[in-house]
């Protein structure tokens, strides 16, 4: 069996970024922000300065701490039906997030993001066997911005059965997180973690002190943790690809210690989220040949360390569903499949992060699988070399009689896209792709149902969150 | 150093290919369809049907040929500053051929090409560095078919100093041709092959012969060839990616076979065309997936047999530059970027080859830009870590101010695009990009100079065409490519 996979640095590569990675976090260390957090810290072995909230990593803390992280991790879904596990089974698809805005794909206008936006979002995300699990795509404008990513779960689980991603920022939240997402598993969320957090830190080298002890008491719960850094290249990273990436490792280890030791064993994932800054405007970019290859660096370096890895991908910094979103897409796409992601952040989002697409929710399905096809693995042997049709079919003549002919294509040898155009140009004069999509895209959510959570579920997780609006008043 | 770079076979795998390529070659032969190539073949040891005209090749005389096969090839320009070697371990990009249609971006129709839509689409790839050489994109329906074959080649070098790559399908245009070429290359194509021939196989295992007469002319000329297979997964390959790959790789062979019997030492490029076929109506399908891989496996191969190799890329089905054309563009350009082509053919093509746009070639030169990024060669060591200033910046804090940002940003750490739309969303408020590439492209070519070909040398090539317009009756109210193209 044969397939595609790209390997970009050199043992010696590896090696190097690794002891810059480990100069970086034993030397300049890493601002936990938390007394907490840099206790736990200190009683590991780490170099704490009590004043600053800033620890200084040793290298043998950090192994032992690597050595505790599990190597398989369940992605459970709302439904048992949608599990799915972060593994060597090759690359599981989620959506991006979290947008601001919606866009219009047929005017081009766009409009701050709503909670049906969300709704339709998550019934596409449900309807699409191309996505393995979701990430909260759009952030809703009209909730209450206090129970935000409260308001963000109920809505995502009650049009979803896939697992869903996305953050917890306030500590105060987590117990609620906690017993309603307990409600809709059905059980303890170590059996069925049916959601994960990504967990950002803050470039260069500090955590959300916030954000990181409300996802450590979700991790000692079992919900599974991705650690995701975002340096930018020349802003509040270095500029260059290298630089950037040793940044981007160095605060992934120091997250995967602080969560190792708070709630040991907790499954964790390395998201690669360094990107480049457009050094005019600052602007974050994620279209871009440097997060490519920061992306290739980062999931090898990974599995250097025996980390599962989430690329970045099918990203666009472009305005529509155009050239340029399929060509960034695809590139960004390409480089974490060939590097061997576990995960891979796609569909959805064009305009660095910043807006949503049902269009291009629907024609990134055709990236991802025309990915899938490429990177198949696929036997190089004779069954598959046809040559006694070659023969038998000889000089001149064709292969349309041959059995292997029809039998081959039953099985998928020739991928066929969902929503790509294939047939003549005349085929489609008035109906340009992006509209098809929209079009496809709108019948899918008029016919699409999503099982409701049960009556009891949903009353529970409605008055969990009335009650913490209340302790907010 | 340190580049992307992709291996997909292992060796046995390669093994096993060129077992069964040369399984094939031996044991079912090729239909050469030219008398004179059948000579050829069997004075070299070949066994052939003179009655069929075909061949079935020992692999003895393949490895003779193809170690008289030279690497790299060099491909000359009009403009010396142009020339270009293939099979150097750089990666170079030809425009793709041939358009039926010429594609208006904004309305969405499009209409027969023209001399003059030929005429302005050489002007564009000789003003854009990204295009290496050329195979001029666009078929001249305006033209008289009677002398078209010489015309569009004189349209062609009148209006890009580029090396030109093209198809000759008739013998007789071999001779006028030939003329033309050493007219503007000043001399001998020996010594400057400003132009290469393409040779189209015909799937399964078959040459045609009036296109075989005409190369095999050529090479005595000193013009290398593209030898492009054109198997189609499903109707005139196997359905397979492997068995598709094997015949490309076979006519690929008795190719190489013929024109290094017919010219020792001659220079040969692989040409990767295998497609697949939409399997309800047989159409031919140049982005999916499985070209992507069946580049990856040819290129790997002729690599395998030391021959240099063009890799069909940055290649749509799609009907307008949407999301479908950049994604299979990138999908099949990675694919043989990554397996080490030293050649891609790439822009302005859509919709399976048949349609040429102008917004279509402003938008792949960044996706060429791009990929050259992600290819290029970095070092992996401190200068490029910047431990250092991680370490002085510290916790918190930012890389504004450090003299290796702009350093770096400078010398082009951070791939700038030509038309890709990177600032805010508000900025493009009514400028879609294919507004904005199509103007990009419309005032190049409004704008840009292409030095005029010598007075006497566009005499000379004038004669050439009414010469031979005269041998084979040509209309006398024939509208000479000059005027055609101006119109």
């Amino acid at each position: 069996m044969t397939r595609p996979r790209l390997q970009y640095l050199t043992e010696a590569d590896r090696q190097f970024v690794h002891e810059q990675t480990v100069r970086v976090l034993e030397h300049v260390g890493v601002a936990y922000n938390s007394p907490t957090l840099t206790t736990l810290l200190r009683e590991a072995g780490a170099v704490v300065d009590a004043e600053k909230l800033t620890a200084k990593l040793p290298w043998d803390l950090i192994e032992r701490c690597l050595k505790t992280v599990p190597r398989d991790i369940l992605l459970a879904g709302r439904d048992p039906a949608y599990d799915c596990w972060v593994s060597d089974d090759g690359p599981v698809y989620t959506s991006d997030g979290a947008a601001t805005y919606m866009l219009d794909d047929l005017t081009g206008e766009r409009h701050e993001g709503t909670q049906e936006d969300l709704r339709q979002m998550a019934r596409l995300f449900d309807a699409l066997p191309e996505i393995d699990f979701t990430w909260a795509t759009i952030t809703p404008h009209d909730v209450d911005s206090r129970a935000g990513n409260l308001e963000m779960a109920r809505i995502a689980f009650e049009n979803s059965r896939k697992h869903l991603q996305d953050e917890v920022r306030v500590p105060d939240q987590a117990p609620v997180f906690l017993e309603m997402l307990t409600a809709i598993a059905g059980a303890p969320l170590k059996e069925r973690p049916i959601y994960s957090v990504t967990n950002c830190t803050i470039a260069p080298l500090q955590h959300d002190a916030e954000m990181t002890e409300a996802h450590i008491q979700l991790a000692k719960a079992g919900v599974p943790v991705f650690i995701l850094p975002m340096p930018q290249m020349g802003t509040t990273g270095p500029m260059s690809v290298l630089g950037t990436s040793i940044l981007n490792m160095a605060e992934l280890l120091s997250a995967v210690v602080i969560f190792q030791l708070a709630a040991p064993g907790c499954a964790l994932v390395s998201a690669i989220g360094s990107a480049a800054a457009e050094m005019r405007t600052g602007l974050y970019l994620a279209g871009t040949p440097e997060q490519a290859l920061i992306n290739v660096i980062c999931i090898e370096m990974g599995r250097h360390y025996g980390l599962r890895s989430q690329g970045s991908a099918v990203s666009s910094d472009a305005k529509a569903c155009n050239l340029q979103a399929g060509a960034e897409g695809m590139l960004t796409g390409m480089a974490s499949a060939l590097a061997g992601a576990e995960a891979i952040l796609a569909f959805g989002i064009i305009d660095s992060a910043q807006t949503a697409s049902l269009a291009k929710t629907i024609l990134d399905a055709d990236t991802v699988s025309a990915i899938d096809r490429f990177v198949r693995d696929d036997p190089i042997d004779e069954a598959r070399a046809l040559v006694d049709d070659i023969i038998a079919v000889g000089i001149g003549g064709h292969y349309l009689g041959c059995k292997s002919t029809r039998q081959f294509y039953r099985a998928g040898e020739l991928w066929q896209p969902r929503l790509w155009q294939r047939e003549p140009f005349d085929h489609y004069v008035g109906t340009t792709l992006v509209k098809d999509a929209v079009d496809k895209a709108h019948s899918i959510l008029a016919t699409h149902e999503v099982p409701p959570l049960p009556d009891d579920v949903r009353r529970h997780v409605d008055k969990l969150i009335a009650d913490y609006l209340r302790t907010r008043d | 150093m340190t580049r992307p770079r992709m291996t997909y076979l292992s060796e046995t795998d390669r093994q096993f290919i060129h077992e069964q390529t040369a399984r094939v070659l031996a044991e079912v032969g090729i239909g050469y369809h030219t008398p004179s190539a059948i000579d050829l073949l069997a004075e070299a040891g070949a066994t052939v049907d003179r009655e069929r005209l075909t061949a079935k090749l020992p692999w003895e005389l393949v490895e003779r040929c193809l170690a008289t096969c030279p690497r790299p090839v060099r491909l000359a320009a009009r403009n010396p500053a142009h020339d270009v070697m293939l099979g150097d371990e750089t990666l170079k990009f030809c425009t793709d051929g041939t358009g039926t249609y010429m594609y208006d971006d904004v309305t969405g129709e499009r209409s027969e090409g023209t001399a003059a839509d030929m005429r302005d689409v050489m002007r564009l790839f000789d003003a854009l560095p990204e295009v290496d050489y050329t195979w001029p994109s666009i078929s001249a329906r305006d033209l008289d078919a009677s002398t078209s074959g010489l015309e569009i080649e004189a349209i062609a070098l009148a209006n890009c100093t580029k090396h030109l790559q093209d198809e000759v399908r008739q013998p007789a245009h071999v001779r006028p041709l030939l003329e033309i070429f050493q007219a503007v290359a000043g001399g001998s194509l020996w010594d400057r092959p400003i132009f290469s021939t393409i040779n189209c196989t015909i799937a399964p295992l078959m040459h045609e012969r009036e296109m075989t007469e005409a190369t095999m002319e050529l090479v005595k000329a000193g013009v290398p060839v593209l030898i492009l297979p054109m198997p189609l997964t499903g109707t005139t390959g196997p359905m397979s990616i492997l068995g598709s790959c094997i015949v490309n790789m076979a006519e690929l062979l008795s190719a190489v076979v013929l024109f290094q019997l017919a010219q020792p030492g001659c220079g040969l490029i692989s040409g990767i065309g295998a497609a697949s076929a939409e399997m309800r109506r047989g159409a031919y399908l140049c982005g999916t997936p499985e070209v992507a891989l069946m580049n990856l496996i040819c290129i790997e191969m002729s690599r395998f047999y030391g021959l240099p190799v063009t890799a069909s890329a940055v290649t749509s089905d799609a009907k307008a530059t949407n999301q479908q054309a950049g994604a299979e563009g990138m999908l099949t350009a990675l694919s043989g970027a990554l397996a080490g082509a030293d050649s891609l053919l790439a822009f302005s093509l859509m919709d399976g080859a048949e349609t040429v746009s102008l917004a279509k070639v402003m938008l792949d030169c960044d996706i060429v830009g791009a990929l050259k990024r992600y290819l290029r060669d970095d070092p992996i060591d401190e200068a490029r870590a910047l431990v250092d200033d991680i370490v002085a910046v510290g916790i918190g804090g930012h890389f504004l101010a450090r003299k290796s940002t702009r350093t770096l940003a400078r010398a082009g750490e951070l791939w700038q695009p030509r038309v890709w739309q990177r600032e805010a969303f508000e900025h493009y408020a009514g400028r879609p990009l294919v507004s904005e590439a199509a103007e990009r492209a419309h005032e190049i070519i409004a704008s840009h100079e292409v030095s005029p070909l010598p007075d006497d040398v566009v005499r000379h090539i004038d004669e050439v065409i009414d010469a031979y317009a005269r041998s084979v009756g040509a209309p006398a109210d024939r509208v000479p490519w000059k005027d055609q193209a101006a119109q």
